[in-house]
């Protein structure tokens, strides 16, 4: 039995989300996850702009 | 996470069409017809038919979900008229 | 949660993708329309559908009516809502 004496290549990104979309989606992981993406986008973008603050500040759940 | 986040694609899909009560959390209650249920969050979708032709869409998000009673099925027209809904603009205009 | 998939049936993924398309959508749909949202303690607030994060956070909304005024633009955090809803025409 050999060991490794190398560590493995760092995985490229998002390689291991792309697994778990898959284990998820299936064939469908691709459209899932661009519809995510551009919805994640927006949702970046208009914090970025508009730097919105929570409300309440203090959660209602603790 | 609650019993019903922790239910299954599957499961969730059984209440799709159909017309719903969920009892939420604080004895909330809401009605309609299930769109869709988020597998993610297990949040569920519901749809009311106004007098005005107006649709209002209602979300109870899945960690307030207490219970699911399914009231009764949709027909075929129903699912047709829901599956429609959120339908991209492409589709609408290839839909009969 | 990964463990849970492995027992799955392989039907599981396209009924799964199907339910996750058809909510993404009804986010898109509430986007730029006005929206009741319900949140915990009884509070009640309006608000414009701004966009909702995909891990289910948090809710951006614009001119959130509270009880002490507007404000412009806010997050509301998901564990502090319960419901929502807005209308479609």
């Amino acid at each position: 039995r050999t060991e490794r004496s190398v560590q493995p290549p760092a995985e490229r990104p998002g390689e291991r989300r792309m697994a778990e979309m898959k284990k998820l989606y299936g064939a469908e992981a691709d459209k899932i996850q661009a519809m995510e993406a551009a919805m994640q986008l927006i949702f970046d973008r208009n914090c970025d702009k508009k730097q919105p603050k929570y409300w309440p500040i203090i959660p209602l759940k603790l | 996470m609650n019993d019903w986040q922790r239910k299954s694609p599957l499961d969730w899909e059984k209440y799709v069409n159909k017309m719903v009560k969920v009892a939420a959390i604080e004895k909330h209650e809401y009605e309609g017809w299930v769109l869709t249920v988020d597998p993610v969050s297990a949040s569920v979708v519901l749809a009311t038919f106004l007098e005005n032709e107006k649709v209002s869409i209602s979300v109870v998000l899945g960690h307030a979900v207490q219970e699911v009673e399914i009231l009764k099925e949709g027909d075929d027209e129903m699912k047709q008229r829901l599956s429609c809904i959120f339908a991209p603009e492409e589709s609408k205009a290839y839909s009969p | 949660r990964f463990q849970a998939l492995l027992g799955e049936p392989v039907a599981a993924q396209g009924v799964r993708a199907t339910l996750r398309e058809r909510y993404l959508r009804g986010l898109g749909a509430a986007r730029g329309r006005p929206t009741r949202f319900c949140l915990r303690a009884g509070v009640c607030v309006e608000a414009v559908f701004g966009a909702a994060d995909v891990g289910a956070m948090a809710f951006q909304v614009d001119a959130l009516r509270t009880p002490l005024g507007v404000q412009a633009a806010a997050l509301l955090r998901c564990t502090d809502v319960l419901a929502y809803s807005f209308l479609l025409d």
